[in-house]
């Protein structure tokens, strides 16, 4: 079998974070924003796996900084939907634009 | 004996100044108290006679400079001063009776006593200063004594003109004194006189010398061209005429001579001008006596002839024969006045057209005219002849041309004097004899007393004074000379005398020696009336002036109106100065108030509106933010990754 080099997970997670990112910048819905945060953490969950793999693999700190990732990711995630719920409870809408003003 | 030569003039002097403040009361005492100080002043003379003093002493000096004053007593002094204060004398008592019942008695006698102690102080002087200052005092003293009836204009206009046309010869005087002051560092006339003498003055300077102090001698003396002054001079009281105006004050200019005569003998030119003046003088004035109407104008005229023989016979080296003459003439010219007054004031009238046949109403004033006229005559035995016979012999010894004219001087003089003599006391055709008044016993008494002297004075001065004058005798006459003399003055009187007993007092030689006397006032009035041109003349160089003053001054105030216009400009530029300072301030203010604040409110509007734009990056929509944190999470990490690699590149380079 031939190895996947490092630069192809690089690439992927570079690609990944992208879309991410585009997410995150680009939807106007609250959800599919976290959903883009959501890839963002994985694409850099991603990388640093790749890099312990490929360049430490005897430091197995790597492992523990993407279980981190992961319960942030987890933990973020139920607050901010708790957060969106209780936006679209007072401003009746998903779509963040309408979250503009920051009263109430 | 000092004290008695001051006091020869001194007393004089004191008792005009007595005369001067006498009060009215005491005008009787007047007359007598002048002939009283004249009798002094010849006894004193006598006294003095031959003494020779001199009471020179320094008034002041000035640098090298010695002024000083003083008297001297040589010969020729004391015998002026004996023939001066006789005079007076006798002139003064006849003026007692010819003021009687008239006005101004004590201011007359004040001014005759006046006009004797000058007299006396001019006669007896030795220093300069004396004489020029007696010199004008005489002046003075005939102008006032002429003026006497201040009321009348003509005799204040004859007044002023005598005092000024002996001025002018006195301006001439006060040069030539004071030239001589300075050469000699003295004013005494003892210096000058022997310099003279020596030969130590520059002959330039004699002559220069002589020469101005002979037109004071010729202003004095009236003659030619100052001779107009004397016959206007007879307006004045006849005593005035008498011891004045033909035996003392104008004899002044004769003395002058005689007394420089050492600084005349240095300067021939002078005399030779002199003998000229004397002649021409002399001749236009017998011509102008032999035409006169007013007995006066015959005796003034006269007076200006005989005085131009004294002249004449000073210009022909004759001192002697000239002093002798002028005191001869001054007994009998004096005497004929006096008998002009008596006549004058009997008769109320003093032209010879209306007078005549007065002989036998006033038997000795017409003896003592009548001598006195033969004595003018020059006819022997009397005075004139004497003193005339020794001119003649000077001047047939200069020449036979001046021994003529001397000559034919004495006939006119015989012509006009018989002429005189006959219009007043004959009858002749046509004659209407005034009413005569008798005279005062003083006025006739006074005239006897000449009368004689005309008569006697001619010996007994020439003995006197031949021994008194330094000067030498005179030569004998010629008895051929001496008797064509006497000859021509008895062909002169025949025409005189008998001329009139025919025709009456008509100008016997001629209706046109008339304007000899016009001639004579036209030379003398020429001066003045080339003043009078001057001053014209003046005034339009004046006027000229003035105009070329205000034209300047206008220029002046053209340059006051540029500098007016320039401050205008000034002005101008200062208040558009101001304006545009304004204008600017204007600006400054717009600038202010639109750049400043506006640019300030712009700025902080600006401000504003980034600050309101930047708002919107905080107050936005959701991606906003998410865009910039990601932004910015993304350029942190590019560029940690970049410090990394870098990081790792130097360790690995630097290893």
């Amino acid at each position: 079998m031939t190895a996947v080099p490092l630069t192809a997970f690089l690439v992927v997670a570079a690609v990944l974070f992208v879309i991410g990112v585009y997410a995150v910048v680009a939807q106007r819905t609250a959800a599919m924003i976290l959903m883009g945060v959501e890839l963002v953490l994985n694409a850099v969950a991603l990388n640093v796996v790749a890099f312990w793999r490929f360049v430490r693999p005897e430091d197995y700190s790597a492992q523990i900084f993407v279980i981190v990732i992961v319960t942030i990711g987890a933990i973020e995630m139920a607050v901010g939907l708790g957060v969106v719920l209780l936006l679209y409870r007072v401003r009746r809408s998903v779509q963040v634009d309408d979250y503009a003003r920051l009263e109430g | 004996m000092n004290a008695l030569v001051w006091s020869v003039p001194g007393v004089a002097l004191a008792v005009a100044a007595a005369l001067a403040a006498l009060p009215a009361r005491l005008g009787r005492l007047a007359g007598w108290l002048a002939a009283g100080a004249a009798a002094y002043a010849t006894g004193a003379s006598i006294v003095l006679a031959g003494s020779g003093l001199r009471t020179s002493t320094v008034w002041f000096e000035a640098g090298r400079l010695v002024f000083t004053v003083g008297l001297r007593t040589d010969g020729i002094a004391v015998s002026f001063a004996l023939l001066v204060a006789s005079m007076s004398a006798v002139v003064n008592v006849y003026a007692i009776g010819y003021m009687r019942g008239r006005e101004g008695r004590a201011r007359f006698f004040a001014w005759m006593a006046f006009f004797q102690g000058s007299m006396l102080a001019l006669v007896l002087a030795d220093s300069f200063l004396v004489l020029f200052a007696a010199w004008e005092a005489v002046g003075i003293a005939s102008w006032a004594l002429i003026a006497h009836e201040h009321d009348r204009a003509e005799a204040r206009r004859a007044g002023a003109q005598a005092f000024l046309v002996t001025r002018l010869g006195d301006l001439a005087m006060l040069g030539a004194w004071l030239a001589a002051v300075l050469a000699t560092a003295s004013s005494d006339l003892d210096p000058t006189l022997a310099a003279a003498a020596s030969g130590r003055l520059a002959p330039g300077f004699a002559v220069a010398l002589a020469f101005l102090f002979l037109v004071a001698a010729l202003a004095k003396s009236a003659q030619l061209p100052l001779s107009a002054w004397l016959p206007t001079a007879m307006i004045g009281p006849t005593p005035v005429s008498a011891l004045l105006h033909s035996a003392t004050m104008v004899a002044a200019g004769a003395f002058l001579v005689i007394r420089l005569w050492p600084l005349f003998e240095a300067a021939p030119l002078a005399l030779g001008a002199l003998r000229w003046i004397g002649l021409t003088t002399a001749v236009a004035a017998a011509l102008a006596a032999t035409a006169q109407d007013d007995l006066k104008a015959v005796l003034a005229w006269s007076t200006v002839d005989q005085l131009g023989l004294m002249m004449l016979a000073l210009g022909i080296y004759g001192p002697g024969a000239a002093t002798l003459h002028l005191f001869t003439h001054a007994v009998f010219k004096a005497g004929l006045f006096l008998v002009a007054g008596i006549v004058d004031e009997g008769t109320g009238t003093r032209s010879l057209s209306r007078l005549g046949g007065l002989s036998r109403a006033m038997p000795w004033g017409a003896a003592t005219f009548g001598a006195c006229a033969l004595a003018l005559a020059a006819l022997p035995p009397f005075a004139g002849f004497v003193s005339g016979d020794e001119i003649l012999a000077r001047a047939a010894a200069t020449g036979a041309g001046w021994g003529g004219a001397v000559v034919a001087l004495v006939g006119i003089a015989g012509v006009y004097a018989g002429r005189a003599f006959a219009g007043v006391f004959s009858a002749w055709p046509g004659a209407r004899t005034p009413r005569l008044a008798p005279a005062p016993a003083t006025m006739l008494g006074a005239s006897l007393v000449l009368g004689a002297g005309s008569i006697l004075a001619g010996w007994a001065f020439r003995g006197a004074l031949s021994q008194a004058l330094p000067f030498a005798p005179a030569a004998e006459v010629s008895a051929w000379w001496r008797f064509l003399g006497v000859a021509a003055s008895t062909a002169g009187l025949a025409v005189g005398i008998g001329g009139t007993r025919a025709r009456g007092p008509v100008p016997l030689l001629g209706r046109w020696v008339g304007a000899v006397p016009t001639a004579a006032a036209l030379l003398t009035s020429a001066a003045a009336r080339a003043g009078v041109a001057f001053a014209a003349t003046s005034e339009h160089v004046e006027a000229g002036l003035d105009r070329a003053a205000s034209a300047a001054g206008r220029r002046a105030g053209s340059i006051a109106a540029v500098a007016a216009f320039a401050e205008q400009l000034l002005d101008r530029a200062s208040r558009r100065a101001g304006v545009s300072v304004r204008a600017a301030g204007r600006a400054a203010g717009v600038v202010e108030s639109r750049g400043v604040s506006d640019g300030l409110d712009r700025a902080a509007a600006a401000i504003g509106t980034v600050g309101d734009r930047v708002r919107h990056t905080q107050a936005g929509p959701v991606w906003v933010y998410t865009a910039t944190v990601t932004a910015f999470l993304v350029a942190a990490a590019v560029a940690a990754i970049l410090a990394a690699f870098f990081d790792v590149s130097l360790r690995l380079a630097g290893g």
